[in-house]
């Protein structure tokens, strides 16, 4: 017998390394081809959107906020229409929101701010709930937009 | 001259089949963790039967203060409730929260009321149960400084666990409010 070649063992043992290394190098570089997810209490947060509940009204120029759900809410974008268009803008740019909780507003909390004089006289106003979750490059702030926002019509 | 097979290049069938079979895996592995956090869930919310109302308020305008007396008539325990009032006759929402406000006997009683904006029955979880005979709450708040109040909003509270987590669960489909006026 004079073939040349590896022991069984040693092939099974070199063959098992070289999968799990393969393994490990294709992870790593299919997982950052996959989009990045956000996730709030372990789901997608785009499916928490559908838990938030809150409610708004607006009143001679004070916007109140109730958070009646189950889900804090970081903070509330504020799409106003008007004449010619329209502008977004976050609760915390709001210079008479500040009381606006840094931490957002938690579940049966409430809010209210008078920021009539800083708006350019809407005839509509749109408030969509911002959500913040966890991502791997840490936290990140979600906006649930379209069904998920109230409107009030002033 | 016949092609003999041993002359044919190509790649050894087990590193194929390695390869193939670690692809697979990998594959699996990384979608199966991403489609996982798209799987619905259940609503975070209080169960169905979850019901509290407002038995008694009594609004003495000398005093500044607001009595309040709760009714379990649920089919489940309680833990608190949040409070929220309404200083402005036309005003839709409450947006004050009273929870501060609660009048105790003590500061320790007093953190055992409190837990965030929860006031709470008693320092038990879901205390408040609708068999008990005492199936009630009385509680008085502190209502000086904010004129007249014209509306009580209350939703219900109960510690839920999920996910092997206690969390506060407010009952929204219990909420209960309202319309008061001076004694």
């Amino acid at each position: 017998m004079n073939e040349k070649g590896l022991s069984p063992i040693v092939t099974t043992i070199l063959l098992i390394a070289l999968t799990i290394v393969i393994i490990a190098i294709i992870f790593l570089w299919f997982r950052g081809m996959v989009s990045e997810g956000v996730t709030k209490f372990g789901k997608n947060i785009q499916l928490v959107c559908g838990d938030v509940v809150f409610e708004v009204s607006y009143d001679s120029g004070t916007l109140s906020v109730v958070n009646s759900g189950n889900i804090p809410l970081y903070s509330l974008d504020i799409k106003m229409a008007g004449d010619g268009g329209y502008q977004t803008k976050s609760i915390r740019d709001f210079n008479s929101a500040d009381s606006w909780p840094s931490s957002g507003l938690k579940q049966g909390s409430a809010f209210s701010a008078n920021i009539g004089p800083e708006m350019a006289s809407p005839t509509e106003l749109q408030i969509f709930p911002v959500l913040i979750g966890t991502s791997t490059s840490g936290k990140k702030t979600f906006t649930c937009g379209g069904q998920y926002g109230q409107k009030l019509t002033l | 001259m016949l092609l003999r097979a041993a002359d044919k290049r190509g790649l050894s069938i087990i590193i194929g089949y390695v390869l193939l079979i670690v692809i697979s895996i990998v594959m699996s592995v990384v979608v199966y963790q991403w489609l996982k956090t798209y799987v619905p869930d259940d609503a975070i919310a209080c169960p169905d039967g979850t019901s509290m109302f407002i038995k008694e308020i009594n609004y003495d305008c000398t005093a500044q203060t607001i009595t309040i007396t709760v009714k379990n008539n649920g089919r489940f325990s309680l833990d608190g409730y949040f409070i929220h009032a309404s200083n402005r006759s036309e005003e839709k929402l409450s947006t004050i929260d009273l929870s501060p406000k609660v009048i105790t006997a003590s500061p320790e009683d007093r953190a055992e009321t409190i837990s965030g904006s929860e006031i709470r029955f008693a320092n038990q979880v879901n205390s408040l149960s609708p068999e008990n005979e005492s199936n009630t709450n009385i509680k008085t708040f502190d209502v000086s400084g904010y004129g007249t109040i014209y509306k009580i909003e209350i939703i219900p509270v109960r510690i839920e666990e999920i996910n092997n987590q206690r969390r506060v669960v407010g009952c929204t489909n219990a909420k209960s409010s309202e319309s008061i006026s001076c004694n």
